[in-house]
């Protein structure tokens, strides 16, 4: 898929995935790989300053937990990074909805 | 061929400490550590990665990861040095803060506590006090009959109290007035507006005013004690009147109500 467009949507799958539950960065590589069917695959080098750009701009928490001998940094998401969750997505909405229009008319006149 | 656990270490140091050379806000650099450290150990453990040589190793990281040079520049972006330290600089001015004020709860705590043990709720001391006022005031009270007066009178001003804990006449007609100022509870640490203390009239019930003609501090307490000469050792009755520059009050206290 081209880049702009998993750049674009990034916000909404990180927060997304984190308002499911905490989780640390190496799990949210590997479920957005899973869960888009490799569709979306993100270098550590992009996730990271994401992730730190939303703890900075007060949309997650983060903690360090200790778990099979491994210490990892779980980020959570704060009311703030939901409200924006909910901003992000309605937008994506607005995009899909006017993307569709947008093509549904080319399929008309494809059709005519 | 394994080239082990200090190998991986190695490899993943190195990586990680390309990254934090490009992050100038230090503060942060122990949780990039920490982070990035715990994420290559995830990838070489998934990808069993553990027999590969230092070499191997070294480029499969930067495949997986990305150039450290780059997410290093990238981590900088978000961890701006000014806002950190302006971060770092507060959290440590709300500590000291926190502290001074605990620390104000606690000597106000030891304050209240103190005097009113020494003083108010011990009466079999009283000729003790008096005996020890008059050390103080290098008077000779040893032998002379007293009137004491517990009044426990607290008035209230807008940053402190002001205690009033005895009064006691004695039989050569001096007066000792026993009180103490207390600093209320404030973030601040705002220092006590009552400046202690050679204005604080006496008038008794003929309207006859006396002045302090001693003023003693006593002890950590704040406690302070002031002698008053020629007060009859029969007075009925006594009004304070105290002034400052923005406070002032007047209380009036009648024996009967406290011998």
């Amino acid at each position: 898929m081209d880049k702009n467009y998993i750049g674009a949507g990034s916000s909404l799958l990180i927060l997304g995935l984190i308002s499911q539950r905490d989780r640390y960065g190496y799990e949210i590589i590997r479920d957005l790989e899973i869960l888009s069917e490799n569709v979306f695959q993100y270098k550590e080098g992009t996730l990271y300053p994401i992730l730190h750009k939303f703890e900075s701009l007060g949309y997650v928490t983060s903690y360090f937990k200790r778990e099979n001998n491994k210490e990892r940094k779980y980020y959570q998401i704060t009311d703030k990074g939901r409200k924006q969750l909910i901003s992000e997505k309605e937008e994506f909405e607005l995009f899909k909805q006017t993307v569709n229009n947008v093509v549904g008319t080319f399929k008309y006149e494809f059709s005519e | 061929m394994s080239w082990g656990h200090s190998s991986m270490s190695s490899v993943s140091n190195s990586y990680i400490k390309q990254v934090l050379k490009q992050v100038k806000f230090i503060v942060d650099h122990r949780s990039i550590r920490r982070e990035l450290n715990s994420h290559i150990q995830d990838l070489i453990d998934e990808h069993q990665w553990h027999d590969l040589s230092e070499h191997d190793l070294n480029i499969k990281i930067h495949e997986e990861m990305g150039n450290p040079i780059d997410l290093g520049r990238s981590l900088n972006q978000v961890h701006k040095p000014i806002l950190g330290y302006i971060w770092v600089v507060s959290r440590s001015i709300f500590i000291i803060v926190l502290c001074l004020s605990l620390l104000n709860i606690y000597k106000t705590m030891v304050n209240t506590s103190v005097t009113r043990q020494t003083i108010t709720d011990e009466k079999l001391n009283v000729k003790h006090l008096v005996g020890s006022i008059g050390n103080i005031l290098e008077l000779d009270y040893s032998n002379l009959k007293y009137r004491d007066w517990d009044i426990y009178e607290v008035v209230d001003f807008d940053n402190s109290y002001l205690i009033f804990e005895r009064i006691i006449l004695t039989e050569d007609n001096d007066l000792v007035l026993v009180y103490r100022s207390q600093t209320k509870f404030n973030l601040l640490n705002k220092y006590n507006s009552l400046y202690l203390f050679s204005n604080l009239d006496l008038t008794d019930q003929n309207d006859i005013q006396y002045y302090p003609s001693y003023d003693v501090q006593m002890g950590m307490n704040d406690m302070m004690i002031s002698l008053y000469h020629g007060v009859p050792f029969d007075t009925q009755s006594i009004k304070m009147d105290f002034k400052q520059v923005n406070e002032s009050f007047t209380l009036i206290v009648n024996g009967d109500d406290y011998e």
